[in-house]
């Protein structure tokens, strides 16, 4: 345990020190008895893991574990880590305040690319060695989990085990077996022999192939309803119900979508008695929905219905995400009294919107913008990407004339006297276990020439344009598609001071450029097209969608051939061969 | 009115005053206590609270108001306490039927500094001086203030320092002033100082907040 005099004292000295010391409501009991204790961390900041729904889900499914005890672990503010190097204390859980060498099992939970630094951080912060050929049995297993596992080949060797799919299945049987092995007296290398044959494990030191693990039955899945409650602010504070895993829209782009698969519905009255049991618990003054896709939730409005007299009761806010173009329910969401709407028509055309499988039509928007703004919607956010495959110079116009519908349908139907027109555009990253990973990134030039015309074309009465950082983009999309080589050159740019990459102040590009110049790698190699025939760094993983009806899709893209939505009509992705796929 | 006096200790210390409130807010949520919403535009629950304590500073002493029909002091500590977090736990309940506006009637604290080692009796001295200044940040600038008026009483007790200085709209900086005590030897932090209990001005001495309660 560390130093809690020390600490106390430079706490004093820090920005936001409720960060570093737990103690939260619904705190579960970690002092008791345990034969395996292990340390969730996730890398980012406090605010920002305590916002993640799966570290709460498998937090507490540790917790609730007889003879285990789960503690989190955040990645220290720059001040904070200054602070603690300077006097000499180590990483610490937030709940008994021990450092990562007490704990058998350290699991970091990865869920962005750009926090690969921060995982250095953390561990060296921890005092433990980052490759895990360096770590002998002093140290405790450290291993991976989260949607970057969809490629864990960049960061795989700092790992002893990487937990691929969902933690339900492989962190509760990893957790397990260590704990026999441990009673047995077995070594941190014959232990981990026998983790890769677990569902969803893959031992790097032992290589070999390994499928995905997913839950089969989200009503019988683990699902905790006395979550923590921040005692300072965060991210997302707010109860969080999941609706369902995966979706069945297939836009071409999006690495969700196909990761998350099969899709799994929780049922409406299951999802109604989790919510009672969150307000109740929680005290929170915010609920929302979770899931890639709420309006395809099969009973949607029945449950809005439940939720909202449940919610009512104890003055509690319903909060509806994104509603997709095309199922748009204004009844809904006037209901929920939202002044604002979020919608992501992803591209400006309908060529464009074909190509990349977003299946909202030209009709689709007319009519739910307008809807909207007849409601009374005075806040309309609207989110494109830009350097998509094939993207020509009508599609950027596309953009423009959507924004001016917008103006144009607010002067004529709108109810609200004011209209606040949001346009938000992303940089298109070709993700592994997409139809479009093969596909090339777009240039920085290019990306800041076509920011360009969109900061000039859209310098239009009451429409804000931001737009996502190039630099940090292409940094994403090679990690993203990143092999093994690049775990120098993560380490090269972290020991060089690359750190929060996902934090826009901290980001420095030139610093992972020297680093990749640094270990000989041309970033080009993986942003730029990857031929079809090649072995993909992620190809060790059976994921579910198989290459074959990727390739298909990639096929159908160049086609602006669009593939309907698979509820109701399998379209063969080959994911519910995992098991218990709803469509 | 519902009034609770509760600590803020431990890890509770170191939660800004809006996060404290918020916490306490969200307890009276789980403990349906029913509070009154304020009628604006966006409404807000009505509760109500004393002067906030520095970042870090401990207490066993501090206020929570709320606006609730709610009765029973004994089930009203029990359901408090079963809602809110280790650190910010109720030792006394109270049901009034207007708002005590504690925070206009406590213009006193009184606070226990247990310092790293024995304090010295030197630090007594300031009782006899007629100015004493501490370095104190206002708006991120270090200023030298004079606070020997907010100054009411010192005295070493059993090893700890106790003293008792202004609350409210004269409010002594506890954290501050615990710092400037380094010139007399006094070993101490922020964390070291716990507010024992807030003080309401009667016939020309104090007597405890929670008296005026009952």
């Amino acid at each position: 345990m560390i130093n809690l005099d020390k600490l106390k004292e430079i706490l004093l000295t820090v920005e936001k020190p409720a960060r570093y010391l737990g103690g939260e409501f619904n705190l579960p009991d970690t002092d008791k008895p345990c034969e395996e204790r292990v340390c969730l961390c996730f890398a980012d900041k406090y605010e920002v893991g305590m916002s993640n729904i799966g570290l709460r889900i498998l937090y507490h499914m540790l917790n609730d574990t007889e003879g285990v005890v789960c503690e989190r672990s955040f990645a220290p503010s720059v001040d904070m880590a200054e602070k603690m190097r300077e006097n000499g204390i180590k990483l610490f859980s937030l709940e008994t305040k021990r450092e990562f060498c007490d704990f058998d099992i350290v699991g970091f939970s990865v869920g962005f690319e750009l926090a690969y630094t921060n995982i250095l951080y953390m561990m060296d912060l921890a005092g433990i060695p980052f490759y895990s050929k360096d770590r002998g049995e002093e140290y405790p297993l450290i291993v991976a989990g989260g949607p970057c596992m969809v490629n864990p080949a960049p960061i795989a060797d700092f790992f002893d085990a990487l937990l691929i799919g969902e933690g339900e299945v492989n962190l509760a049987q990893f957790v397990a077996l260590h704990r026999e092995c441990k009673k047995s007296g077995l070594s941190k290398q014959e232990f981990l022999k026998r983790a890769a044959k677990l569902e969803g494990v893959y031992v790097p030191s032992v290589g070999g192939k390994v499928k995905r693990a997913v839950v089969k039955d989200l009503d019988k899945a683990y699902f905790p309803t006395k979550i923590l409650v921040p005692s300072c602010d965060i991210v997302h504070d707010r109860s969080t119900l999941e609706l369902f895993r995966g979706c069945a829209n297939g836009c071409r782009f999006c690495q969700a979508c196909f990761y998350y698969r099969p899709i799994r519905e929780r049922k409406k009255d299951m999802l109604l008695k989790q919510a009672k049991e969150l307000i109740t618990n929680t005290g929170y003054e915010e609920l929302s929905l979770s899931s890639l896709s709420t309006s395809d939730y099969s009973q949607l409005k029945e449950l809005v219905e439940g939720l909202k007299e449940e919610a009512a009761k104890e003055n509690v806010k319903l909060a509806l995400p994104s509603l997709r173009l095309d199922s748009f329910e204004a009844e809904i969401y006037e209901d929920t009294k939202g002044a604002s709407l979020t919608f992501a028509p992803e591209a400006g055309t309908q060529r464009l919107r074909d190509v990349i499988n977003k299946n909202v039509c030209d009709e689709n928007i007319y009519s739910s913008l307008k809807a909207a703004l007849e409601h009374g919607v005075k806040n309309v956010k609207l989110y494109f990407m830009i350097g998509l495959p094939t993207e020509t110079e009508d599609d950027l116009k596309g953009i423009v004339d959507i924004v001016k519908l917008v103006s144009k349908l607010h002067a004529q139907y709108g109810r609200s006297r004011i209209i606040n027109i949001t346009v938000s555009t992303a940089v298109f990253i070709p993700k592994p276990l997409t139809p479009f990973q093969w596909e090339k990134q777009i240039t920085i030039d290019e990306m800041y020439e076509k920011q360009e015309y969109l900061k000039r074309e859209l310098r239009l009465k009451n429409v804000k344009y931001s737009w996502h950082d190039a630099k940090a983009s292409v940094i994403e999309a090679a990690l993203a598609r990143g092999d093994s080589k690049q775990s120098a050159v993560i380490r090269r740019a972290y020991e060089t001071g690359c750190v929060f990459d996902s934090w826009n102040e901290c980001f420095d590009y030139d610093k992972w450029v020297a680093a990749f110049d640094y270990c000989g790698i041309d970033i080009r190699e993986y942003t730029g097209a990857i031929p079809v025939e090649k072995e993909l760094a992620w190809d060790f993983i059976e994921n579910g969608v198989t290459k074959n009806y990727l390739l298909r899709e990639r096929e159908r893209a160049y086609a602006a051939q669009t593939t309907p939505n698979c509820i109701g009509k399998c379209n063969g992705c080959g994911a519910n061969k995992l098991g218990g796929c709803f469509s | 009115m519902i009034i609770f006096r509760h600590r803020k200790t431990d890890e509770a210390s170191f939660l800004s005053h809006i996060d404290a409130m918020r916490v306490l807010q969200r307890a009276m949520r789980r403990m349906h206590a029913e509070v009154k919403y304020s009628a604006g535009f966006v409404p807000h629950m009505l509760t109500y609270s004393t002067t906030p304590l520095p970042l870090g500073v401990q207490s066993i002493a501090e206020y929570f108001v709320a606006d609730s029909p709610l009765t029973g002091e004994e089930e009203l500590l029990e359901r408090f306490n079963a809602s809110v977090p280790e650190g910010l736990k109720a030792d006394f309940a109270a049901v009034t039927a207007s708002n005590p506006n504690l925070a206009a009637k406590v213009t006193a604290s009184l606070y226990e500094i247990n310092a790293k080692e024995k304090v010295s009796e030197e630090v007594l001295s300031i009782l006899d001086m007629s100015e004493y200044y501490m370095k104190q940040f206002k708006k991120g600038q270090e200023l030298d203030v004079e606070v020997r008026k907010k100054i009411y009483s010192i005295e070493i007790y059993d090893d700890k320092l106790r003293l008792i200085a202004a609350t409210g709209n004269e409010n002594l900086r506890v954290d501050s002033f615990v710092q400037s005590l380094a010139r007399f030897g006094v070993r101490a932090c922020a964390n070291d100082v716990t507010r024992i209990e807030q003080l309401v001005s009667v016939d020309g001495g104090f007597v405890a907040a929670k008296e005026i309660l009952k």
